[in-house]
């Protein structure tokens, strides 16, 4: 939910909206956004919001370093930006995979329960633990979720082929509350059913996926899409579907706490939010024609980014060293 | 609706799509209008948005965006694109809530009604600064 990097005064606030710009001392009051910017803003969040609907995340890794190094933002004005975009491209993407029934709407549900709870005690500890070794921590998940996606890459192809999703053993919570499902898959052609299963590791991940959100404000869609895919027998397009839709949730938490902060800037948000919307628009129609090893292709140089990003910031906190990174 | 698997799904699951996937597209294409509203406005009417316009302190509340879409203001045409966002997904989980009621569906109902409950104690405990 990112709480944690929330001024908490309105003096704060007020410093925080009207810092200069890195190496600059231009002061935003006054200035109003051209065009030529809104379009610019438009066409990023395009960009993010295609990604973010092909992989189940909320693109803010794309949305931030364009505000911040292309508009020089005060990052809190970029994360405000971006998480209410989120928003966007969770009800654009989200729709579509429900309306596709790609999406798992009892799995999401029931995930939801703990990645809200995770979201609540992450922000918590953000006030407690230091964030180097938290980006540090998170960075060395990213990149075992990494190797785990890039490794099995061709695995959900194969099992779609040889129809293996529906051959686990219907246990546990997941037959309990009946999570398992089945979709068309446009790129195979053919119906996938699934049987859920690792309920208890599921859960535990998505609450781990929470605690991303709540302290660091990005990543919580990939923990979620490696979670079910890896750890619960989900096809890798129903994770990225369910995953999308669940993003929604957090990111108007988060949303409406930066709303009442007075964070969010009105002027920033309607053309990146309109763009993420189209970006995720697109990205749903062509998602489900993709095979799935491209997806996780993708997918894996994601989170190697996102894993680099957090060990570059948690490298600049603790020795102050900087490697390179966008944002 | 677009998908080959809904004229052979259960009526529960039929029910439940159907909610989610209103409340999804009704937010969507209702904030989606707002922005472009908000965007041309500012094109047509030569009053271009301006940065760190925040939100007027006086039009605080919802008589301040209904005047934001009556004057067609640009900043205020965002302010209620942002806040159909924000409850969006909040109505989705209030759609589930009912589509599971009329499906008699009450493990849902309970699981629902514990995510609607720890959304909005998360949402009281940022905004009153508990957690931040």
């Amino acid at each position: 939910m990112h709480l944690g990097a929330i001024t908490p005064n309105a003096e704060g606030r007020r410093a925080a909206r009207f810092a200069p710009p890195p190496g600059g001392s231009v002061s935003y009051t006054d200035v109003a956004i051209s065009l030529s910017q809104m379009l610019t803003l438009f066409g990023g969040a395009c960009v993010a919001g295609l990604f973010g609907s092909l992989l189940g995340v909320g693109g803010g890794m794309f949305i931030v370093p364009l505000i911040v190094l292309g508009f020089h933002f005060p990052m809190k004005t970029a994360v405000a930006a971006s998480i209410v975009s989120v928003i966007a491209t969770s009800n654009a993407g989200g729709s579509s995979y429900v309306d596709q029934r790609i999406a798992n709407l009892k799995l999401a549900m029931f995930l939801e329960v703990f990645t809200t709870l995770g979201a609540m005690i992450g922000a918590v500890l953000a006030m407690h633990l230091q964030e180097w070794l938290m980006l540090l921590l998170f960075s060395l998940l990213m990149a075992y979720l990494a190797y785990g996606s890039f490794t099995t890459r061709h695995l959900d192809d194969r099992k779609i082929r040889a129809n293996q999703f529906a051959d686990a053993a219907h246990t546990g919570v997941a037959r309990f509350l009946d999570l398992s499902g089945s979709y068309y898959d446009k790129s195979a052609g053919q119906d996938v059913p699934y049987v859920v299963t690792g309920g208890g590791i599921g859960s535990s991940l998505s609450f781990v996926a929470g605690i991303t959100s709540g302290m660091l404000g990005v990543g919580g869609g990939v923990v979620k899409v490696s979670a079910m895919n890896r750890f619960m027998n989900v096809p890798m397009k129903v994770a990225v579907g369910t995953s999308k839709l669940m993003i929604g949730i957090t990111a108007a938490v988060s949303s409406a706490v930066f709303f009442a902060s007075g964070l969010i800037e009105f002027a920033l948000v309607a053309p990146v939010a309109l763009g993420t919307t189209v970006g995720a628009t697109v990205g749903t129609l062509i998602m489900n024609r993709l095979p799935s090893s491209l997806l996780k292709w993708i997918f894996s140089i994601l989170v190697i980014y996102i894993g680099y990003s957090m060990l570059a910031r948690a490298l600049f906190l603790r020795l102050g060293v900087s490697l390179p990174h966008a944002g | 609706m677009n998908n080959p698997r809904a004229t052979h799904e259960s009526e529960p699951s039929r029910l439940l799509h159907v909610a989610v996937y209103k409340a999804l597209m009704t937010g969507m294409i209702v904030s989606s209008l707002l922005f472009a509203a908000a965007i041309l406005s500012a094109i047509v009417s030569g009053k271009p948005m301006r940065l760190d316009s925040g939100w007027p302190p006086e039009l605080h509340g919802l008589s301040g965006i209904w005047l934001g879409v009556r004057t067609a203001d640009p900043v205020l045409l965002s302010v209620a694109g942002v806040v159909i966002l924000i409850l969006t997904p909040i109505s989705r989980i209030f759609a589930s809530i009912a589509a599971f009621t009329v499906s008699r569906d009450f493990k849902f109902v309970a699981i629902t009604v514990f995510v609607a409950m720890a959304v909005a104690l998360a949402i009281f405990l940022g905004v009153t600064g508990v957690l931040r």
